[in-house]
């Protein structure tokens, strides 16, 4: 289906009147789900439950031969946190296992308050760096200022990925 | 618009619908052929004289003009728009149905993404009014059109989306939805041979159906799904 900015507006509206209670995580999951899927880039699947893990969304490319971006792979996972605090280090080590163990090159947090840690520093956001050090493993972060680019149309889902993508390896 | 009299079609326009073309050729005789081959159900237009009398559509009006025209009436409604279901139901649906006629101009495979701008358009004034209103509106007439067009562009798998989107709002108003426009293109014909049968698209019509009525109409989720059903097609896509 296509994008409605009405509807993803007021999708976007509700998760951040809702953050950090159930109804906001799950109008979160919707939202992102919603974006991956009117992207026109991507099927989308939503609580995909294996033997030892639960993956809010599971996005695959709608060519899986010809992903958006080669390098992010034709499999996604997708992790939504609508709380409160930012979302920390321990976290994005369990889902990188999640994405690891899936097979996936990418996994992409939807976190509204961010991750822990400033920029190339410490905590959270140095996992993230870590990580794709390691063994090429990549979480791209999306929190509300991405999500607010991207719901307003001044930025696409699949560029936002991409510059997060390159934020990282490329370290700038 | 309104008071300019004729409305000027440019020449590249279409070499199907010229300058000359009016509005009762391009909904009569060919319009009915066109459906009549393709075996794609339309909304039929039941204001076309309306239309014409309010818009003197002699020609046809271009794409900008008919959107500029219909885009202005929705704004004129204001603070109070029409709520299903009640005095105003008939407003409501006649601008539906106005703009109906105005994009089945453009429901040719060469003008396909102009028929899909075109009704996209209307679903977002009409989920803006929904907004307003806070309360559902019947949204079957633009998902139905929505899904003519991507058959008109070859999208078949979104054209099924559309179709299923919109008789899952006729189920929502009417126990006979089954013979309605929308699930009549959920089964197998000219167009969509062997990529699906009646029963697996009625079926999922059902599905959402009780879906959304498990859900009711209590709280913030509940509502916004419901009134969106794209969101509950979504939820639907689960393991």
């Amino acid at each position: 289906v296509h994008y409605d900015p009405l509807l993803a507006d007021d999708l976007f509206r509700r998760v951040r009147d809702t953050i950090g209670t159930q109804t906001g995580g799950w109008l979160l999951e919707l939202l992102a789900g919603y974006l991956f899927w009117t992207s026109g880039e991507y099927d989308v699947w939503r609580s995909t439950r294996g033997l030892d893990a639960e993956t809010d969304l599971r996005v695959r490319a709608t060519v899986p031969a010809r992903p958006p971006h080669l390098d992010l792979g034709g499999y996604l996972l997708v992790e939504c946190k609508n709380t409160l605090q930012r979302t920390g280090a321990a976290m994005i080590k369990k889902f990188a296992t999640d994405v690891r163990l899936a097979g996936c090159r990418c996994g992409v947090l939807v976190s509204l308050k961010g991750v822990t840690g400033t920029k190339r520093t410490r905590d959270g956001a140095y996992t993230v760096r870590k990580l794709y050090h390691a063994d090429g493993t990549v979480i791209i972060v999306l929190d509300e200022a991405a999500l607010d680019d991207i719901v307003h149309s001044r930025v696409s889902l699949v560029d936002a990925l991409r510059a997060g993508y390159e934020a990282i390896r490329f370290d700038f | 618009l309104v008071g300019s009299g004729t409305l000027i079609a440019p020449a590249s326009y279409d070499p199907l619908v010229s300058e000359e073309t009016t509005v009762d050729e391009l909904l009569g005789p060919r319009a009915d052929e066109f459906f009549e081959q393709t075996g794609i159900a339309a909304v039929p237009p039941k204001l076309a004289q309306e239309f014409r009398d309010l818009v003197d559509v002699s020609p046809v009006p271009t794409f900008e003009q008919a959107l500029n025209y219909l885009e202005g009436r929705f704004l004129g409604w204001g603070g109070e728009p029409p709520l299903l279901m009640s005095a105003t139901d008939l407003r409501y649906l006649q601008e539906i149905e106005r703009w109906n006629i105005a994009g089945l101009a453009f429901l040719r495979s060469e003008y396909a993404n102009l028929a899909s701008i075109f009704y996209e358009r209307l679903l977002l004034h009409v989920r803006g009014l929904q907004g307003l209103a806070r309360k559902r509106l019947h949204k079957g007439t633009p998902y139905h059109m929505l899904g003519v067009s991507k058959v008109m562009a070859q999208q078949l798998s979104e054209a099924r989306d559309y179709f299923t989107l919109a008789a899952f709002e006729d189920a929502l108003l009417s126990e006979d939805w089954r013979s309605a426009p929308a699930a009549t293109m959920l089964a197998p014909s000219a167009w969509n041979l062997a990529t699906w049968s009646s029963d697996v698209g009625l079926g999922r019509v059902q599905e959402l159906v009780n879906r959304a009525r498990s859900f009711g109409n209590e709280t913030e989720r509940e509502w916004v799904v419901v009134s969106n059903p794209e969101l509950l097609l979504l939820i639907d896509r689960a393991d």
